[in-house]
């Protein structure tokens, strides 16, 4: 700082600068300042973490509704198809039309009991609760369709336990719907004799969904029945998560 | 925290403010051209500094740290500052003066550097009060020694032009 100028412009500074405070006072705000500043983020946090939580839980209750929702369409809408043409996938909402051969009426039951579709004569059913454990003893109130004209009964997982009597020419749909946590196998009938798998070839769908349909054929009894897997007993080694099972007692008479 | 380390924190913290409080209250002021928003500038200075005590691995570059942060910080309070100056009235402090100074010289030469651009300004301070080398002040200001260089130069020369108009 030789220069005139640079000499000026300190000196001018030092001149300029001559303000004196305290130190001593100073730490004694910096102290109170940090102590309302910790105070603060510890604030801020306690609020975070309670919105964060609130947050959670209200996204969980939103998600287990739209799961709710959506096996309550995917039920109230299950595919229904008599004869041939292409295979809808059980549980598909877009997968309900349905084309009758002449001579055949549809019928559906929905698992309250309602009847949707064109009026049916087939009485509603309580309905067993649906759980995890197949009943012991089949419900002694059956659904019968009266004779002549041939009749399709739909059933899903809401008429697990249920019986039905049907007639030869009958068609049973079984639509177990996806969706639920649980990949249901091809319901299978345990006397093909007396309810025999007709066509169409129904695939399972990819969320777990499955359907099959069945010919009254012969008099006798014949039970439907399925297995609920959830995905991790399909593992290896699987898991012992409990499995579901669907079962419905068919009776058919002349 | 150890007992033993919250307590010799606290006493390096109280040293600092005893050796650097009042010299940066000054480099705030002479950037700031204001003396309350001065020290509270140095006072969030420390603030932000201290709260990342843990993180400084040398405590004794501590100063260095506290400078930067004031003139970083100083770059908010000076446009704060030119804004209010625009809307009131221009009431400079009286301020005492050391013997070999003239009163009347230091005050001109204030008033020019006060004219001087944020960042020339604070090198100018930085410089010429201060003292530091370029490459402090480059460390201080966050730039290269040559943009330092070339802000001082600008800054003489600004200087140099507005005293000679004020003389004639």
């Amino acid at each position: 700082v030789n220069d005139p100028l640079d000499r000026r412009v300190a000196d001018a500074l030092h001149t300029e600068a001559n303000m004196a405070p305290d130190p001593g006072a100073a730490h004694a705000r910096f102290l109170a300042r940090r102590r309302q500043r910790y105070q603060r983020v510890v604030a801020a946090t306690a609020v975070a973490a309670v919105v964060a939580l609130a947050a959670g839980v209200l996204a969980l209750t939103r998600h287990n509704e739209h799961n709710q929702t959506i096996a309550a369409t995917a039920h109230t809408t299950a595919p229904q198809r008599v004869g041939a043409g292409p295979s809808p996938a059980a549980g598909d909402s877009d997968a309900t039309t349905s084309s009758n051969p002449p001579g055949v009426t549809t019928s559906t039951i929905a698992a309250s009991g309602h009847a949707s579709g064109p009026p049916v004569t087939a009485k509603p059913v309580p309905a067993s609760p649906t759980t995890s454990e197949v009943p012991h003893s089949p419900p002694t109130t059956a659904v019968s369709t009266p004779p002549g004209g041939h009749q399709t009964v739909t059933v899903s997982e809401a008429d697990n336990g249920r019986s039905y009597t049907m007639h030869p020419g009958d068609t049973l749909y079984v639509g177990l719907a996806g969706g639920t946590g649980f990949y249901w196998s091809k319901p299978q009938s345990s006397d093909e004799s007396v309810l025999q798998p007709t066509g169409p070839a129904y695939m399972p769908t990819a969320n777990g969904g499955n359907a099959a349909a069945f010919l009254a054929n012969a008099d006798g009894h014949a039970d439907v029945t399925s297995t609920g897997d959830p995905p991790c007993r399909q593992a290896n080694p699987p898991c012992m998560a409990p499995s579901k099972s669907f079962v419905v007692y068919v009776t058919v008479v002349g | 925290v150890p007992a033993d380390d919250a307590v010799d924190r606290d006493q390096r913290v109280r040293a600092l403010f005893e050796e650097q409080y009042a010299g940066l209250c000054r480099l705030a002021y002479l950037i700031v051209g204001d003396e309350p928003q001065a020290e509270e500038l140095v006072m969030d200075a420390f603030l932000r500094t201290l709260a990342g005590w843990r993180r400084i691995r040398d405590l004794d570059k501590a100063d260095r740290y506290l400078r930067r942060a004031v003139v970083n910080l100083s770059r908010s309070k000076n446009r704060r500052r030119q804004t209010e100056e625009r809307s009131a009235s221009n009431d400079q402090p009286t301020r005492a003066h050391s013997v070999d100074t003239d009163p009347e010289d230091a005050r001109i030469v204030w008033d020019a550097v006060r004219t001087l651009p944020h960042r020339q300004r604070a090198a100018v301070v930085l410089r010429y009060y201060e003292d530091l080398p370029e490459a402090d002040i480059a460390d201080a200001l966050g730039c290269s020694v040559g943009t330092v260089k070339s802000q001082l130069s600008k800054a003489r020369t600004t200087l140099a032009s507005t005293l000679q108009g004020v003389e004639q």
